[in-house]
């Protein structure tokens, strides 16, 4: 049976098919088949024949295609339009030109009908777009004529656009940069018109941007528009979406809003003004494409033309430096809310940009940069956040400021003329020394302020309001930095410069200001002198914020002196002479509630927990949270908390306290110590004496570095400590310590001696415990008035009279006598708050001056009295309660 | 005899395009991606539901190679269809939005002229081919079908792809 030559074939092929290629082709070279046979099979060896996957795919795709194409036929009739021929289709279906066959109109139209085999999610879009269409009837959107169902398929009947794509349109017309922006503008018209009625379009790219042959543009498919306020759970697949013109949050499924138009429309607008497409599209992992749109940043307009990647630059990059650059990149930020908020707002701005007034896009500002900045590296030890913070919001703050003022025309337009001066100042002065152009490296803050003082000084032509505004903030910026001398100097410049212009309010502030400064650093002399001058200065302003502030800083100085009553005075009286714009003011009411509650905080602590809470309050309206100014609120209401025993929620607020210093301060900043010594005071407070010992001094050695030894914060840390020593019995600790705080405080503020007092007080009991009892009550000698001069309680130290009375309890007369008194100030210590440790040592102190005299019965009454109070002071786990056990089981043993 | 054998050609064409026309809009419901979709993916259940379990053997091989044939002829007047149309006017790519394949491996008349090619050569080759690709029967049914180990089946398989595959890359 002879073989055909389809069976010599494949007999060869299925004899050698399974050696090794080399071996195939001897294997057919040696075999007996005729030339032509072995040279088609040695073709066929070389075909792997691994089609199976193309051969499917293709016969799916004809079946399909084939199912699509069977029903519509031209010249058909749709109502009473005929098919003429088929002008697109796609994966939704197909589009047919057609034209009314009625008689009436010589109209065209454009029929779209969803392919037959439309999935539910299709049929959906496809309906949607009908829905929405119908109620969008404006100029650049392509009308909604009619739709129906045809041979069961849904179809919609359009105007029928005569036109071309827009780029397309673009290389044909040549337009200029004016038209293009007018080209712009009419999308931005048709996403607006979508906007005003609440519909977001979501899918706004070139390709479905079309210009007619007059120039008229054409917003095309609606098909994933939706309701702006519509659910969102479910919102698009990715095959719905192309990712080059997708927003980053459309990319996360996160919210869509009319913001996501914006970006969609910032994209079109670069690739108009660069013909380049904004993000590169060169990938292709769709991770890479993820991380692009949601990460990175491209490039500006300008700098995209200026990098020389586009061949046939349409326009020069310079037209395009500065608001248009802004322009495109506010519309295409990554964070949605800090772009235009809707295509209005684009308007607005391309049509300020062409009638060349100031557009509402800046930008990227320096507060944003740095804050950006601040997130990527937590402070280094150079830098204090604050200053920053406080260099970069002054002059928006100002800014904003001068905006408001709108209906005293000139004083705004000054004011805005001082705020652009100086933030260009600032923005120069970054960029010189370009801290920020180093992603990654610290900023040299030293470097900055060195350069902002040459160029200060070097721009002899700067009004003298600018070189006041400037002054001020290297003077706020120095204050921050703790460096007193140079805060000074530029307070003293600024002064100078608002008097030469005459600027009342700002020559109070900067006098306020010196005042302050001097008095912080221990020029008191200067500090009532500057402040005389200040208090003329504010009588010529009597209604103006800046009085107010004026009196505040009066309150502050007094309460920092302990004259706490005459502070409280003076802030009641300001505050009940409030405007009502005053009382719209956050950051004074902050500001005032802040310094009624340092003033009266131990002689109404309730109420200065109130105002503590209305500060707070008022101060994250003002700067939010991660601010140190609301971290300096917050833990001035963990104090009061604490002084009112509320511990519990002084122990939540510290926790927030603390978790704001750490992101704001490196640990080595005095801030950042005197948080900690809050959270010291706290611990000290609930009798957790070993830890408290460990923060406190954490928190001295930060004062010392930072302050050295003769500052008032250190004298402050010092005392604590020597009465955490006390508190644990350390007696020989305690005492150089307490001296040194009562030396340091005479040295720093002589006059002011109830500060001294105070201090001369811990001694003196120290002194008692320590038997030293001519000494302590030498010392109580000169506090005892002190305190009565400043309607101060003396309880305390006439307890500590009492002990010193005792003694060591020889004299039987004295016991006695000093038994009697105790009786008497038993009642007033009473009234004393039970939960308090001062009543509770006062108490154990007590007790143990009546075992001294051998009045064991009354002394353990006293004892016990104390250990019931005890479990409300400490906590269980204590320290401070153990002490207090070991007394009671030590007594009990002894007996 | 059989409800089959007496259904005549145009009611099996029209029982075909109905399926198809079910199944395509099922099919599309699924995630579409190349390569995992194949032509006997989309007439698997036709046949499930035409229960030939009723049928003899004979009629049942008779049934597959008639659908099996008839189904590539369908297709090829579809491609055929299309192909007149785009001579007609220029198709715009309408919209995007959906994506389309990438460019194809051939279209269908190349590969229903390859097939032809390949039955010229080996007859069985071919047939497996059709009753492979253009029914959803299990391989190891093929082969029961056309009396053929289902090894004989995979080189006639591996074979015919060989041929189809050279055959394409020669037009091209």
């Amino acid at each position: 049976m002879s073989q055909t030559t389809g069976n010599k074939i494949k007999a060869l092929f299925n004899a050698c098919i399974d050696l090794p290629y080399i071996e195939q082709i001897s294997f057919i070279q040696s075999s007996d088949y005729s030339d032509e046979i072995k040279q088609k099979v040695l073709r066929l060896i070389n075909y792997s024949g691994d089609i199976d996957a193309e051969l499917s795919q293709v016969i799916l795709d004809t079946a399909q295609e084939g199912l699509e194409s069977q029903s519509i036929k031209k010249d058909e009739k749709i109502d009473q339009y005929k098919l003429l021929n088929k002008v697109g289709e796609g994966g939704q279906g197909e589009v047919w030109l057609a034209i009314r066959d009625d008689g009436e109109f010589n109209h065209q139209v454009a029929i779209k009908f969803i392919k037959t085999s439309a999935t539910e999610k299709e049929l959906q879009r496809f309906q949607n777009e009908r829905e929405l269409l119908a109620s969008l009837q404006h100029p650049n959107i392509s009308a909604l004529i009619g739709g129906g169902q045809h041979q069961g398929r849904l179809y919609m009947i359009m105007e029928w656009v005569e036109g071309v794509a827009l780029f397309a349109y673009l290389k044909k017309a040549n337009l200029h940069l004016k038209d293009t922006l007018k080209l712009f503008l009419q999308i931005c018209q048709a996403v607006s018109f979508a906007h005003s009625k609440g519909i977001i379009h979501r899918d706004i790219k070139p390709s479905n941007i079309m210009v007619t042959t007059d120039g008229l543009v054409k917003l095309l498919d609606f098909g994933i528009a939706k309701p702006i306020d519509a659910e969102l759970t479910q919102t698009q697949s990715d095959a719905m979406m192309t990712f080059a013109y997708s927003s980053p949050e459309q990319i996360r499924g996160d919210s869509v809003t009319t913001a996501t138009d914006v970006y969609a429309l910032g994209l079109v607008l670069y690739e108009l003004l660069t013909s380049q497409v904004a993000q590169c599209r060169t990938t292709e992992s769709p991770a890479e494409y993820i991380h692009i749109i949601t990460d990175v940043t491209p490039l500006k307009p300008s700098a995209q033309l200026l990098n020389n990647t586009v061949d046939n630059p349409h326009f020069n990059a310079k037209l395009l430096q500065g608001d248009l650059d802004n322009l495109v990149m506010m519309c295409i930020r990554k964070e949605i809310d800090r772009r235009y908020k809707n295509a209005d707002e684009v308007i607005t701005d391309v049509n300020n940009y062409l009638l060349s007034r100031p557009l509402l896009a800046s930008g990227d500002s320096l507060f944003y940069k740095v804050g950006k900045l601040l997130k990527r590296n937590p402070l280094t030890s150079l830098l204090s956040t604050a200053v920053l913070v406080f260099l970069i919001t002054l002059p928006v703050l100002m800014y904003q400021n001068g905006v408001k003022l709108t209906e005293e025309r000139d004083r705004a337009q000054e004011q805005a003329l001082i705020a652009n001066k100086t933030t260009e100042f600032l923005s120069t002065l970054f960029q010189a020394t370009s801290p920020l152009g180093h992603n990654g490296e610290p900023i040299d803050l030293n470097s900055v302020m060195a350069q902002g003082e040459r160029q200060l000084n070097l721009d002899v032509d700067q009004q003298p309001l600018v070189v006041a505004a400037l002054s001020t903030e290297f003077a706020q910026i120095y204050h921050h930095l703790e460096n007193t001398p140079k805060a000074i100097t530029y307070y003293q410049k600024a002064i100078a410069s608002y008097k030469q212009a005459g600027d009342l309010e700002g020559l109070l502030a900067a006098q306020g200001q010196l005042a302050l400064m001097y008095f912080r650093s221990d020029h008191l002399d200067k500090s009532d002198e500057v402040f005389e001058q200040a208090d003329a200065t504010a009588s010529l302003i009597r209604n103006s914020r800046e009085a107010v502030l004026h009196m505040t800083r009066k309150a502050t100085v007094e309460t920092e002196r302990g004259e706490r009553e005459k502070a409280a005075v003076v802030i009641e009286q300001t505050f009940n002479h409030l405007t009502d714009e005053n009382h719209q003011d956050v950051e004074l009411m902050s500001r005032i509630y802040h310094v009624w509650g340092e003033a009266i905080k131990y002689s109404d602590k309730e109420r200065a927990l109130e105002f503590a809470i209305k500060s707070t309050e008022y101060e994250k309206k003002h700067v939010g949270k991660l601010h140190p100014f609301y971290l300096l609120r917050i833990n001035s209401l963990a104090t009061r908390l604490m002084r009112l025993n509320r511990h519990k929620e002084a122990e939540i607020v510290l926790d927030e306290v603390l978790e704001l210093s750490e992101g704001l301060y490196s640990n080595d900043h005095p801030e950042y110590a005197s948080m900690l010594s809050g959270k010291g005071g706290f611990l000290h407070d609930l009798g957790y004496f070993v830890e408290a010992e460990k923060v406190y001094v954490e928190s001295l050695e930060i004062y010392r570095k930072f302050y050295g030894e003769k500052n008032f914060q250190t004298a402050r840390m010092i005392n604590n400590l020597a009465y955490l020593y006390e508190d644990m019995h350390m007696y020989q600790k305690a005492k150089p310590l307490y001296q040194r705080s009562v030396e340091l405080r005479f040295e720093l503020d002589p006059k002011n001696t109830i500060r001294v007092a105070t201090s001369k007080g811990n001694l003196a009991r120290l002194l008692s415990k320590m038997n030293e009892f001519e000494q302590s009550d030498l010392l109580l000698d000169e506090l005892m008035p002190v305190y009565a001069s400043h309607n101060r309680n003396n309880l305390y130290n006439e307890i500590i009279r009492f002990a010193n009375l005792v003694g060591n309890g020889e004299s039987s007369e004295n016991c006695e006598s000093a038994l009697q008194k105790i009786a008497l100030i038993e009642p007033n210590l009473k009234k004393e708050s039970a939960e308090g440790w001062r009543r509770l040592g006062a108490e154990v102190w007590i007790s143990q001056l009546l075992k001294t005299c051998q009045n064991e019965d009354l002394a353990m009454q006293w004892l016990l009295a104390a250990v019931e109070k005890s479990v409300d002071v400490y906590q269980s786990d204590s320290d401070g309660l153990q002490y207090i056990n070991q007394l009671l089981s030590d007594w009990q043993n002894s007996e | 005899m059989v409800e089959v054998r007496s259904k005549n050609k145009e009611a099996l064409d029209k029982e075909i395009y109905q399926q198809l026309r079910a199944l395509a809009r099922k099919m599309m419901a699924k995630e579409r991606s190349n390569h995992t979709l194949s032509a006997t993916d989309l007439v698997h259940e036709a046949f499930a539901k035409l229960s030939v379990g009723d049928l003899s053997f004979n009629d049942q091989q008779h049934y597959f190679y008639t659908f099996a044939r008839q189904m590539r002829r369908v297709l090829v007047n579809y491609a055929l269809h299309k192909k007149r149309q785009k001579n007609q006017a220029e198709i715009l790519h309408f919209s995007d939005s959906l994506g389309l394949a990438d460019a194809e491996f051939a279209d269908f008349t190349q590969i229903d002229q390859a097939i032809d090619h390949l039955e010229n050569i080996d007859e069985r080759s071919a047939k497996t081919i059709e009753l492979v690709y253009f029914t959803h029967l299990p391989q190891s049914q093929a082969a029961e079908y056309l009396g053929v180990s289902l090894a004989t089946l995979e080189r006639d398989l591996k074979f015919g792809r060989v041929i189809i595959h050279e055959y394409i890359d020669n037009l091209s």
